[in-house]
């Protein structure tokens, strides 16, 4: 399988010498306690963080689904009585392995040169791309923040679902 | 043992009430366990002290809000394990293996040497995957659901950084 002259087995004793620890250089302590901002209780709360967060992400997200409905008309794309409960049955590992998959086939269509010439609103389709990646990112970064946040969680995943149906939504009206 | 924990313990509550010096010494105790995983994931020097920094940092404002739930150094790990993931996403898909190259780290003997360096030449996935799967002990399902891939990309990404870590490192036995 593989002609290697480092064995699997000197590979497995190396991994087990690895240091658990490796000295960070000494003048980092002195840069992190400068920034060390007076009493942690007096330091801005996370959850007022992950209310500006989701506002913030919320809006970009607000302003992509709005300029979609108001161009296309289409009552489909909308979280609502048909998709709806389709969607919230999804698991999270459902949405994450949909999400990847699924964003790179639909990338593949909408990005066919031959089919894009053809869109009059081919640089709405790509700004709306942008404005549910840049909600997605909002969410993410937020996450580092407060990585226990149930409902940073559950805003990343209907951002997911959001942007799957928008996908799939743009594809089947570009092929039909 | 009981006498670090209480000794541990007791940091954790000056430091939630302000006092640097006992979170001089939390960060005593665990910045060498968070900047090893930081600079494994991250691959280079200069990511992982800027992991480094905002984990403690991010510890520092979230001290207040830790109850004692779970063990402070789990606590403090999840928040070092997102941080370093996300300053890994920041990475650009081809690292700069120069900058690798030019890092001056040198943890020990020469094994362990060969193999750090080794581990930061990986490309961006396959070390991660590598470093959360091999070294931390996650599992595929656990790896991808931070790295947001799936779990079987995650065991794809693990068997191709085993073997270019075994070419890398037959590589350097030749000369």
């Amino acid at each position: 399988m593989s002609d290697s002259k480092y064995s699997e087995q000197k590979l497995e004793q190396a991994l087990r010498s690895l240091p658990r620890e490796v000295s960070p250089p000494p003048a980092l302590w002195q840069q992190i306690e400068a920034n060390l901002d007076g009493h942690p209780q007096h330091a801005a709360k996370p959850q007022v963080r992950t209310s500006w967060w989701l506002a913030s992400a919320a809006s970009v997200l607000f302003c992509a689904l709005l300029l979609w409905s108001t161009q296309t008309g289409d009552d489909h794309f909308r979280p609502g009585p048909g998709n709806e409960h389709a969607i919230q049955q999804l698991t999270y590992e459902q949405t994450v392995r949909s999400y990847e998959q699924a964003l790179a086939a639909y990338a593949g269509q909408l990005g066919d040169s031959d089919s894009t010439a053809e869109i009059a609103d081919w640089e709405t389709i790509r700004w709306q791309w942008q404005m549910f990646e840049q909600a997605r990112d909002v969410v993410r970064d937020a996450m580092v923040q407060s990585p226990e946040s149930d409902v940073l969680s559950e805003q990343l995943m209907f951002i997911y679902q959001q942007h799957l149906v928008w996908a799939q939504t743009v594809a089947t009206t570009l092929h039909s | 043992m009981k006498s670090d924990s209480l000794t541990e313990q007791s940091d954790i509550k000056q430091a939630q009430r302000g006092d640097k010096n006992a979170f001089s010494r939390l960060y005593e105790r665990y910045a060498g366990r968070v900047y090893a995983t930081s600079l494994r994931l991250c691959g280079q020097q200069n990511r992982a002290e800027d992991a480094l920094q905002e984990t403690f940092l991010k510890v520092w404002q979230q001290l207040p809000q830790f109850a004692g739930r779970s063990q402070f150094f789990t606590w403090l790990q999840r928040i070092a394990m997102n941080t370093a993931i996300d300053h890994w996403r920041r990475e650009p898909v081809l690292a700069d293996i120069a900058q690798v190259e030019q890092d001056s780290y040198q943890p020990g003997a020469d094994d362990e040497r060969d193999l750090e360096q080794a581990i930061r030449r990986l490309p961006k996935q396959a070390r991660a995957v590598f470093v959360l799967v091999a070294v931390e002990g996650f599992t595929h399902a656990e790896a991808g659901r931070l790295l947001e891939i799936e779990a079987g990309t995650s065991k794809a990404q693990y068997f191709r950084a085993k073997q270019l870590l075994r070419d890398y490192l037959g590589e350097h036995s030749d000369e």
